[in-house]
């Protein structure tokens, strides 16, 4: 009883957070300077077909009966139609989301796979040279602007070797792998120099801790205290690390799209807020908040569900 | 051998079966040889609709394979021949047009085209928001019969078979083929040389060959896909992979780089496109003053841009019009870089003691980075202080249009092989709808000339209007006519028949690739 009390409570402190968002992103998009309008007709503009044009996407109308209106299509679970090419927003998302999460986990994984080898190597002995080199090199990766790294990576295993396609995403799963793998090295290339730092910060200090000093002198070998005790213990604290770095992760996602031409979620953005397209930049920016917020909500249901103390 | 009736019979029925089927299939290899090769052309800019009256760059080019008009822009851009239709007259109360139709035009749908779907085609364009302005002159459209289509205008209008030709005048089926406008744009039929296959937003449009195209033979290539990818470098990178086989519009300062790749062609196509720095008449008292603003057109070194923008690929403009739209005037004098006319044009004017004036450029544009630079490094020798403001580019629309702006960047581009289309726009306030782009320039006998070009039928009167037109706005600098750039497309040398318009539209069926 007490766990559905606690459910429907946050469920509720849900509803005010998910209606000052669509306060906020509303008026923002309507604050910034420029006509859809133009957009649509182009240069050929005059003021009485802005005015026509106005009246045919219904933002002639007073903003706020335009919000309300927004409201209600939310609220029958629509996200609107595109100003620019009339399709919906919910589907424009759709189709886009694959690749981001492609993206950003193929990111995510090739930096673990960069970051761990490289951070045990230069934690196993400290001040080594081959900790300073491993300190040194990434940091030449975080100063590489992604754009560059991107071109880079096309150039070599694009053109040259032919191991990858230069632009896409592709059509089967397989070809997805196969289509984001540059893009998520390139990715994964910004991102790992700051886990490395982190791993091998962590893994230091738990070198340190009381637990492996048993484990040593218990005798248990070098590699094995390595990778069962200070690994394991490193790898939680980095995804903290991690986590922070997913504003990182989503801003170099968008660059990356547009350099290997993968239509996802990040460009769409982009393109719309260029067009003044409001729905989809009201649509995309709604839908991550619903992700983030309904992602709270649960993590903190099954945290009450584990621990019923926190339902009290 | 065959002795009996019925071997005699089934023999006769062989040959006269096998006879057919070589005779059906000998002219069709000659003439409608199978469509071959799936061409891919990547662009920056993204495909937004199949409603040719909101058509902008991004979707008119696509738009142009499905949809077909009454009359097609020829190769030089100055003139119009009979496409959809087959001839045309005039009557003599220069108001009545009667255009005859082709009667072997088929929609791909397989539906012959007639005057109904002419009709409604054209009535639907006039009433259009976008680019219903270029039918204003049209009064009543009747059809006598099927072939026939018989225009009656509001006043002579000289322009008509030119705004026929553009693409926002496409015929489309009759009623949309019975569907709701909606659902037509989404599933769009014409007489094209290409249909729809699939269109995804923000990726790609692909249309397949239409087999009921009425151009015997063509197109010859089985799909054309257009691939929106924004980045220039990754757009050369997958033409030289082979993962595309048209670059548009890439940089010209790579074309020489280009020129130098095997398997690689490149061409910057003459364009029926000029750019310009508009200047505000109204916003400060000094663009009101023609010496100032005739200072100001010769202090910008058009060849200095020309280099730093487009590599050399440019030339300077004389004229408000670009030298690819009928009635260009090559003698148009067309004020050119000199800062010792410049001087002595500040000298002449009420502001000899030197003044202060403001240039919005369009941020993050390499363009008007080097045109405003330019320009304000000239000026500064002639005592001239130019700021430069930078905006975003729809902010700096918004700014433009609102005339809170002194000096800007502007450009155009031709849609119609007719000059009357820019003319009106940019020097009749009245009929054009934009305070003569946006610069409040107002000078009632060039109104009166751009208005006789559109009513008089005869092009030796018709060129003297526009003559002293591009004579009388390049004299009273009313914008600073800085430079025509073509355009520029790279392609796989795989492909072959690749032809580009100065109103930048392609005929994909002549295109063969492999």
């Amino acid at each position: 009883m007490n766990f559905l009390f606690y459910a429907g409570k946050r469920f509720l402190q849900v509803l005010p957070a998910l209606f000052g968002i669509s306060v906020v992103v509303f008026l923002l998009v309507h604050a910034i300077p420029g006509d859809p309008a133009d957009v649509i007709l182009g240069q050929r503009a005059t003021d009485e077909r802005v005015k026509a044009i106005h009246h045919l996407l219904g933002i002639d109308r007073p903003l706020l009966i335009q919000y309300f209106s927004f409201l209600g299509h939310l609220f029958q679970g629509s996200l609107g139609v595109s100003f620019y090419n009339n399709t919906a927003v919910s589907s424009l998302i759709a189709g886009r989301l694959s690749a981001t999460l492609f993206l950003m986990f193929g990111g995510i994984i090739l930096a673990l796979l960069i970051s761990l080898p490289l951070a045990i190597l230069a934690a196993s002995k400290e001040g080594a040279i081959r900790d300073q080199v491993v300190r040194v090199v990434p940091i030449i990766g975080l100063g590489m602007p992604q754009v560059w790294i991107g071109i880079e990576l096309i150039l070599l295993f694009g053109l040259k070797i032919h191991l990858f396609p230069v632009s896409g995403f592709g059509d089967t799963f397989l070809q997805h792998l196969r289509s984001t793998f540059l893009p998520s090295l390139s990715i994964a290339i910004g991102l790992s120099p700051i886990l490395i730092r982190s791993l091998r910060a962590a893994m230091l200090e738990i070198l340190e801790a009381d637990f492996v000093l048993t484990a040593k002198a218990k005798g248990i070998g070098r590699t094995r205290v390595m990778l069962s005790h200070v690994v394991r213990n490193a790898v939680i604290a980095s995804v903290t690390v991690l986590g922070v770095n997913i504003a990182y992760l989503v801003g170099s996602t968008v660059i990356v799209e547009r350099v290997f031409a993968i239509p996802a979620t990040g460009s769409l953005m982009i393109d719309a807020i260029s067009q003044r397209d409001y729905p989809i930049v009201q649509g995309v920016t709604i839908f991550f908040a619903l992700v983030v917020v309904t992602v709270n909500l649960l993590a903190d249901l099954i945290h009450a569900a584990l621990d019923p103390r926190v339902a009290l | 051998m065959f002795t009996s009736k019925k071997s005699r019979r089934v023999l006769v029925l062989a040959t006269a079966v096998v006879g057919s089927l070589v005779a059906s299939i000998l002219p069709a290899s000659a003439e409608n040889a199978a469509p071959k090769g799936d061409l891919v052309l990547v662009r920056n800019q993204d495909f937004a609709t199949f409603n040719p009256d909101l058509a902008q760059n991004d979707s008119i080019f696509p738009q142009q394979q499905i949809y077909e008009p009454l009359y097609m822009i020829s190769q030089d851009g100055k003139t119009v021949s009979p496409w959809l239709a087959k001839s045309s007259s005039q009557a003599a109360d220069k108001l009545t047009w009667t255009i005859k139709l082709r009667t072997d035009i088929k929609f791909s749908d397989g539906t012959p085209m007639t005057s109904a779907d002419v009709k409604f085609s054209l009535d639907l364009a006039t009433k259009g928001d976008g680019w219903g302005f270029l039918n204003t002159a049209i009064d009543t459209i009747t059809t006598p019969d099927a072939a026939t289509v018989v225009i009656k205008t509001k006043t002579p209008w000289a322009p008509l078979l030119s705004d026929l030709a553009c693409f926002s005048n496409s015929i489309l089926p009759n009623n949309f083929g019975g569907k709701t406008a909606e659902a037509f744009y989404k599933a769009p039929i014409g007489t094209g040389p290409f249909k729809l296959d699939h269109w995804t937003p923000g990726t790609e449009l692909k249309m397949v060959a239409n087999t009921n195209y009425w151009q015997p033979g063509k197109p010859y290539l089985n799909s054309v896909t257009w691939k929106y990818v924004v980045d220039d470098n990754t757009r050369a990178l997958m033409l030289a992979s082979g993962q595309a086989d048209i670059n548009e519009f890439p940089p010209a300062t790579s074309v020489p780089q280009i020129k130098k790749t095997a398997g690689l062609m490149v061409k910057a196509f003459p364009a029926a496109a000029s750019e310009f720095i508009a200047m505000n008449e109204l916003s400060t008292p000094a663009l009101a003053d023609v010496h100032v603003r005739r200072a100001l057109s010769y202090a910008f070194d058009r060849r200095a841009v020309i280099k730093v923008v487009l590599g050399g690929l440019g030339t300077p403009s004389n004229s408000i019009l670009a030298p690819n739209v009928g009635f260009y005037d090559a003698k148009s004098p067309g004020v050119q870089y000199d800062l010792k006319a410049a001087a002595a044009e500040l000298a002449k004017s009420k502001f000899a003691k030197g003044l202060k004036l403001e240039y919005l450029a369009t941020s993050g544009s390499v363009e008007d980075n080097a045109m405003s630079s330019i320009l304000q490094a000239s000026l500064k020798k002639i005592g001239v202080t130019l700021t430069i403001k930078t905006q975003e580019p729809k902010v700096k629309r918004a700014t433009q249009k609102a005339m809170n702006y002194q000096l800007t960047s502007t450009g155009w581009t031709m849609d119609i092989s007719d000059p009357d289309e820019l003319l009106t726009f940019a020097l009749d306030p009245e009929n054009g709808g934009t305070h003569a782009f946006y610069t409040n320039y107002n000078n009632p006998a060039v109104v009166a000339a751009v208005r006789a070009g559109q009513s008089n039928a005869d092009p030796v009167a018709r060129q003297k209007s526009y003559s002293f037109a591009q004579k009388t706005v390049a004299d009273e600098a009313m914008m600073i006519f800085a430079y025509n750039a073509p355009y520029i497309y790279s392609w796989s040398s795989k492909v072959t028949g690749f032809e580009v318009t100065p109103t930048l539209s392609y005929h994909m069926e002549d295109v063969k690739k492999g």
